[in-house]
């Protein structure tokens, strides 16, 4: 499997199919934190994550957890931005840039004085994604990011994502919500299925492989059911000729 | 060598299918304070010594080998500095090593009670001794958060670590420092579970009567037979309690 930059990658799969497993292998917490024995090679940019530090992969592998809460302890939205620079030892003036371009991309730098509770569930979001784009990942891995946010987060985040993608990043997602990557636009989606990849290639190919979907324990987005569904009942090709 | 996140597995309720898991949780109960009181009754190394070996039968009853041989693992922290203190204070190898043997029979009999129940049998036991609710309540709530924060703490090292962080490993003070990233995130995380279940809860009437019970629990042959090795341990470890001074094997001979 490779990724590439500039381009956004979302990765489905049924519960227990390694989706967070991959993820965690992309930024060397696999083999480095979690029990268990790794089979195979990552590399990333050249770096061996067997190798490579955890700290030493952050600055090539941005990972968003689902969980934004598990990362906050400072007193400041600022200072919370600057702790991974900070971590990874990088300039002092190149810190202040940093945290600034990460907060401005994520639409939260007029917040920055607030402490990090006291904003909501989307903003939150926002800020764990600032918090790893400070450190300038060439990759953004993010984790279920969709879950606990509402509409409108949702769409901010799809924004932010594609500007990322604009900008050169690799995004890779994990997530459950199809309807969202659908909307998302990735590049290519790889579907997997019990620790391996059950499928891969552009979100047209997957999400109108509705039997394919549906056997992975899958819901395919409604659009394309029901163009499925038109198809089969006016019996053509596809429904956009007909 | 300190393993906190270990440590915790002592603490960790399971209920590994066993005959001693079958046991009425009473007699569980019964024969965990019997170990848990023993090793108190006197510094003797002998009786410490009886107690860690009259578990055997109950480790390989509960099925519980490997719990017990990781919680002794992540003890291994403390059982040095306990040689340690007590080596400095007394001047006693003897002694060092019944404290030592003291606490082992303490995390074995812990673990193995802790493998082979369930926390609500654990809380039934509690109410069954009159103990008040709010008591046992807090007591089951504690020991099924137990593994949720385990879990918790582990997401928060790993998140942190994915932003640079590391923890110090030389300093006092640094190492503190740089463990404020892991643990103001987990009291943050523990205090609003604890609202949130709180709010659980009022919502379903907690506190407001009289509880009854759900599970009835019955009495086996096994339970018998369980009773009958408790008392048979509790003589012999009283009557090694209570050796003349002369005796080998006594510290401050």
């Amino acid at each position: 499997m490779e990724f590439r930059v500039g381009k956004i990658y979302g990765i489905i799969g049924p519960n227990g199919s390694g989706k967070s497993t991959l993820l965690r292998m992309m930024n060397g917490l696999i083999p480095h934190f979690y029990r268990g024995e790794m089979v195979g090679r990552v590399l990333v940019d050249g770096l061996d994550t067997r190798e490579a530090s955890v700290a030493q992969l952050a600055r090539k592998v941005g990972l968003v957890f689902q969980n934004p809460e598990h990362m906050f302890f400072s007193e400041s939205i600022e200072e919370e931005v600057s702790f991974g620079p900070r971590s990874v030892g990088m300039e002092e003036n190149e810190i202040g840039d940093s945290v600034r371009w990460s907060l401005e991309e994520v639409g939260l730098w007029e917040l920055r004085r607030r402490g990090p509770w006291s904003l909501s569930g989307g903003e939150m979001k926002r800020l764990s994604i600032a918090c790893v784009l400070s450190m300038r990942p060439t990759f953004l891995a993010l984790d279920e990011p969709t879950i606990g946010q509402d509409a409108i987060s949702k769409d901010s985040l799809i924004s932010l994502l594609r500007n990322l993608r604009g900008e050169g990043k690799g995004i890779i997602v994990v997530t459950h919500d199809i309807e969202w990557l659908e909307e998302l636009d990735p590049d290519e989606v790889i579907v997997l299925s019990k620790g391996s990849i059950y499928k891969r290639g552009p979100p047209e190919d997957i999400f109108s492989d509705i039997r394919g979907l549906v056997m992975s324990q899958l819901m395919p987005p409604v659009s394309y059911i029901i163009e499925d569904l038109l198809r089969r009942c006016l019996n053509v090709r596809s429904v956009r000729d007909a | 060598m300190f393993d906190p996140l270990g440590m915790l597995e002592i603490f960790r309720t399971g209920y590994a299918e066993s005959v001693y898991a079958r046991l009425n949780p009473l007699v569980k109960f019964i024969l965990f304070a019997v170990f848990i009181i023993l090793p108190l009754l006197s510094t003797n190394l002998l009786l410490q010594l009886f107690s860690m070996l009259a578990q055997i039968p109950l480790i390989m009853m509960s099925r519980s080998g490997r719990r017990v041989v990781r919680s002794l693992r992540a003890s291994m922290f403390f059982i040095l500095i306990i040689i340690l203190l007590n080596y400095i204070a007394t001047n006693s190898i003897i002694f060092s090593l019944s404290m030592v043997v003291r606490l082992l029979v303490m995390i074995i009999a812990s673990a193995i009670f802790m493998n082979g129940s369930n926390p609500s049998e654990i809380g039934d036991v509690l109410s069954k001794l009159r103990v008040p609710t709010s008591i046992t309540f807090s007591f089951i709530v504690a020991l099924r958060f137990i593994p949720v924060l385990a879990d918790d703490f582990m997401n928060i090292v790993a998140s942190q670590a994915s932003r640079g962080h590391e923890v110090e490993r030389s300093g006092f003070i640094r190492r503190a420092k740089s463990l404020l990233p892991l643990l103001i995130p987990l009291i943050v995380i523990a205090i609003r579970r604890a609202q949130q279940l709180a709010e659980a809860l009022e919502s379903r009437c907690f506190g407001s009567g009289k509880r009854t019970s759900y599970i009835s629990y019955g009495v086996s042959f096994s339970d018998f037979l369980a009773l009958i090795y408790a008392i048979i341990v509790i003589i012999v470890g009283v009557s090694l309690a209570t050796l003349p001074p002369s005796f080998p094997l006594l510290p401050f001979r």
